[in-house]
C-alpha cells in the first residue's frame, strides 16, 4: 500500500512518515503544493494525506486536480483549521475523511485503514483478528462465526483496537476516538474503563479470548502476545 | 457640574460684578457732572444777583434759594459746597448745592449764598440708574440665553462624537468615524481620539495575532511531543520510566487541550464562525443526547428532556454544537452517579439542569477563563468560558442559578430578538 503525505511542517511530516512506515506502508512525502501536484500526477497512490495550508497553493486544489484525473486514490485531509467550511468543501470535493491537527497517530492509522477498506475493497472486506471478525460497513461482529451484539461505541472501540493491534493506546487517544475532542473527559476515564470492561465481558462470554491488556494508569493494548 | 452650567455661573458672577462696578462708576461720574453744571448755574446766578444788588441794594431775596447779608469781612472769595436744609412742608432734610461768596458791591461787602435743590437731579440720577440697570439686566439675560442656545448647538457635534467614544469597544475592531465639526478644537480632539483608538485597535490586533500565532505554532511541537511519548510509553525497554513518561504525557495532553481551546476561543472572537442561517437547537440537542447516551447510562444518570419546542438561533451549526456539547458535558461531568439531568427547550430559552448538593461558590466567576470550582480537577476550565463567549457574540443571555438541589444553566434569547 502506497501513501503520499503532503505536509509542510517537516517535523510532523517525519513523524507521520516514520509511524506509517512502521505500519509497513510505502510512504512518499511532499512538502509543497507543486511537489505534491507533480507526484500525484505521475505516480499512483492508494491514500493521500493532504494538508490544506501549503506553500504554493491550497490542499483543496490538490484534491480537485486529483479528482479530475479520476483516480481511486483515497484522500484524507489534514488540517490545522478545524473550520466546518473547510471540512464540508473538502468532503464535497471528494475527500474521504478529515482529521484535525493535532491528532493521535493511532487515530490517523485507524482512518487510513478505514479509507483503504472502503476504497480498495468497496467496503466488503472484513477485519479479522483470530476468532474475531468485524464487518465495519454493516457494524456486525462475529466470534467463531456466532454474531455478537455490541453497542455503537463498543463496536468503534473494538475496531480501533484491532486497527492498532499490538500498540499501546492511551486513554486520551481512546477517549478522543470515541467522543471527539470536544468533550472534556479529563476526569472521566472511568467511562472508558466501563466501556472496555463491557466489551471484554461480551467477547469472553461468546467464547473469545481476552486480548485487551490493561497498562496500568496509561491505557490499553490489544494484543495476542 | 456640566461645562455649560459652570460657564453660565461664571458668566453670572462676573457680569454681576461688572454691573455693580459700572453702576457705581456711572453714578459718581454723573453726580460730578451734575454738580459742575449746578455750580456753573449758581455762578451765573451769582453775577445776576450782583447786578441786581448794584441796581437796587434793598432787593429782598428768598431763603433758602438766595440769602444776602452785609458783612464786614473784606476780600472776595467764592466757595461751593453741599448742604442739608430742613424743608418744613416735607418735614425732611433735603440736599442743596450752594455757592457762597463775599462780594464788594459799591463799597459794601455782601455775603451772598445761593442754593439749588438737588432733588431734581437726584431723581434724574435714580431714574437713569434704574433705566441703566434694567437695560443691562435685559442685555445680560439675552446674552445668557443666546450663549446657552449657541453653546448647545456648538457642543452638539462634541456630544455626538462622545456617544461614539462611549460605545467604542476594542473587540469590535471598528475604528471610530467622527463627523467633521467645523470647529477647530473639536476637530483636533477628534483627530487625536481617532489616532488613539486606531492605535489601540492595532495594538489589540497585534496582541491577539501574537497569541493566535503562538497557539498555532505550539500545535505541531505539542503533537510531536505527545506522539513520541506515546511510542515511548509503548516501548517495553523503558518500563522503569513509565511513571515519569506517563506524567509528562498527561501534562502534554493538558497543554494540547488548553491550546486547542484557546485557538477555538480566538476563532470565536474573530467571528470566523459568522453565519446568517438559523440553526435548530432541538436537532443538535437530540444528536448530542444520542452521542452521549452511553455516557449517561454508564453514569446511571436519569435524563428528563422536554424537547417539544424548538429554539431557533442565528448561529453557525458548528458553534451551536460546541455550545450544547459543552453544556451537556459540563452537566454530565458534574453530576454524581445516579443523579438527574433535565434538559428543556422553549421557543426563547434552553435550560440545562443537573442535581447537585450545594450552590457553586463564586458563581459570578463561573464563566471566567480558567475558573475551576474544584481546583484539583484535571479539566482546563475553558468549557464554560467558551459557552459564554458564544452567547455574548450571538445576543444570547446565559444565567446560572441554584434552586432545590438543582444547578440551572439557562440560555435565553434577548427579548428584542424573538
Amino acid at each position: 500500500m502506497k501513501i503520499l503525505i503532503v505536509e509542510d511542517e517537516p517535523d510532523l511530516l517525519n513523524e507521520i512518515k516514520n509511524f506509517l512506515v512502521k505500519e509497513s506502508y510505502v510512504c512518499e512525502t511532499a512538502a509543497s503544493f507543486i511537489d505534491a501536484d507533480e507526484k500525484l500526477a505521475v505516480y499512483h497512490y492508494d491514500v493521500a494525506l493532504i494538508d490544506i495550508t501549503l506553500p504554493g497553493g491550497s490542499g483543496l486544489q490538490l484534491i480537485e486536480n486529483l479528482k479530475r484525473r479520476n483516480t481511486d486514490t483515497g484522500i484524507i485531509i489534514i488540517s490545522a483549521r478545524d473550520s466546518l467550511d473547510d471540512k464540508l468543501t473538502g468532503l464535497d470535493l471528494g475527500a474521504d475523511d478529515y482529521i484535525t491537527k493535532p491528532f493521535h497517530l493511532s487515530e490517523l492509522n485507524a482512518r487510513v485503514k478505514a479509507v483503504l477498506r472502503r476504497r480498495k475493497f468497496e467496503g466488503a472486506t472484513s477485519v479479522v483478528f483470530h476468532e474475531i471478525e468485524l464487518l465495519p460497513d454493516q457494524g456486525t461482529v462475529h466470534i467463531n462465526g456466532t454474531s455478537l451484539i455490541l453497542t455503537k461505541k463498543e463496536f468503534e472501540l473494538l475496531l480501533f483496537f484491532i486497527s492498532n493491534k499490538n500498540r499501546l493506546l492511551t486513554r486520551e487517544s481512546i477517549a478522543e476516538h470515541l467522543w471527539g475532542d470536544n468533550i472534556d473527559l479529563a476526569d472521566n476515564f472511568d467511562f472508558i474503563y466501563t466501556h472496555i470492561n463491557n466489551l471484554r465481558k461480551k467477547i469472553m462470554k461468546n467464547g473469545g479470548k481476552d486480548y485487551i491488556k490493561t497498562v496500568y494508569g496509561i491505557g490499553y493494548k490489544f494484543t495476542d502476545a | 457640574m456640566k461645562l455649560l452650567n459652570k460657564l453660565t455661573n461664571r458668566f453670572i458672577a462676573w457680569s454681576l460684578l461688572v454691573m455693580v462696578l459700572t453702576g457705581t462708576l456711572i453714578y459718581f461720574i454723573l453726580s460730578v457732572v451734575i454738580n459742575r453744571q449746578m455750580d456753573e448755574r449758581l455762578a451765573e446766578n451769582l453775577s445776576s444777583v450782583e447786578q441786581q444788588l448794584a441796581r437796587a441794594p434793598e432787593t429782598v431775596f428768598f431763603d433758602p434759594v438766595a440769602h444776602v447779608e452785609k458783612t464786614h469781612a473784606a476780600g472776595e472769595k467764592i466757595s461751593f459746597s453741599d448742604t442739608l436744609i430742613y424743608n418744613e412742608s416735607e418735614q425732611e432734610y433735603e440736599d442743596y448745592r450752594q455757592i457762597s461768596a463775599v462780594k464788594n458791591i459799591d463799597g459794601e461787602f455782601y455775603r451772598i449764598v445761593l442754593r439749588k435743590s438737588k432733588i431734581e437731579s437726584e431723581d434724574f440720577l435714580v431714574t437713569l440708574a434704574i433705566v441703566t440697570i434694567f437695560g443691562m439686566i435685559m442685555l445680560w439675560l439675552i446674552l445668557l440665553l443666546i450663549t446657552r442656545k449657541l453653546a448647545k448647538s456648538l457642543w452638539q457635534p462634541f456630544f455626538t462624537n462622545l456617544e461614539q467614544i462611549k460605545s467604542f469597544s476594542v473587540t469590535t475592531q471598528k475604528a471610530l468615524d467622527f463627523k467633521s465639526t467645523g470647529i477647530f478644537e473639536f476637530d483636533e480632539l477628534n483627530e487625536a481620539t481617532n489616532k488613539l483608538t486606531r492605535q489601540i485597535i492595532s495594538d489589540f490586533q497585534n496582541q491577539k495575532q501574537f497569541s493566535e500565532d503562538v497557539s498555532h505554532e505550539l500545535q505541531t511541537p505539542l503533537a510531536i511531543i505527545s506522539s513520541r511519548l506515546e511510542s515511548l510509553l509503548g516501548n517495553p525497554e523503558l518500563k522503569d520510566y513509565t511513571e515519569s513518561l506517563n506524567s509528562i504525557y498527561g501534562s502534554v495532553r493538558r497543554l494540547s487541550k488548553l491550546n486547542k481551546a484557546m485557538i477555538l476561543l480566538s476563532k470565536i472572537e474573530n467571528n470566523q464562525f459568522a453565519s446568517d442561517e438559523y440553526t435548530s437547537f432541538k436537532k443538535i440537542v437530540k444528536e448530542k443526547l444520542d452521542e452521549f447516551s452511553e455516557l449517561i447510562s454508564l453514569k446511571e444518570l436519569q435524563l428528563e428532556s422536554e424537547l417539544a419546542n424548538d429554539l431557533m438561533v442565528s448561529i453557525s451549526p458548528s458553534l451551536a454544537e460546541i455550545l450544547i456539547n459543552n453544556l451537556l458535558s459540563n452537566s454530565i461531568n458534574h453530576t454524581a452517579k445516579g443523579g438527574k439531568i433535565i434538559i428543556e427547550l422553549g421557543e426563547q430559552k434552553m435550560l440545562f439542569c443537573n442535581t447537585g448538593t450545594q450552590e457553586i461558590t463564586e458563581s459570578h466567576k463561573l464563566f471566567n477563563r480558567f475558573h475551576k470550582d474544584d481546583p484539583s480537577s484535571q479539566s482546563v476550565g475553558l468549557g464554560l468560558a467558551i459557552v459564554k463567549k458564544i452567547c455574548d457574540l450571538h445576543q444570547l443571555k446565559i444565567r446560572y442559578f441554584f434552586d432545590k438541589n438543582l444547578h440551572y444553566f439557562e440560555i435565553s434569547t434577548s427579548s428584542s430578538n424573538p
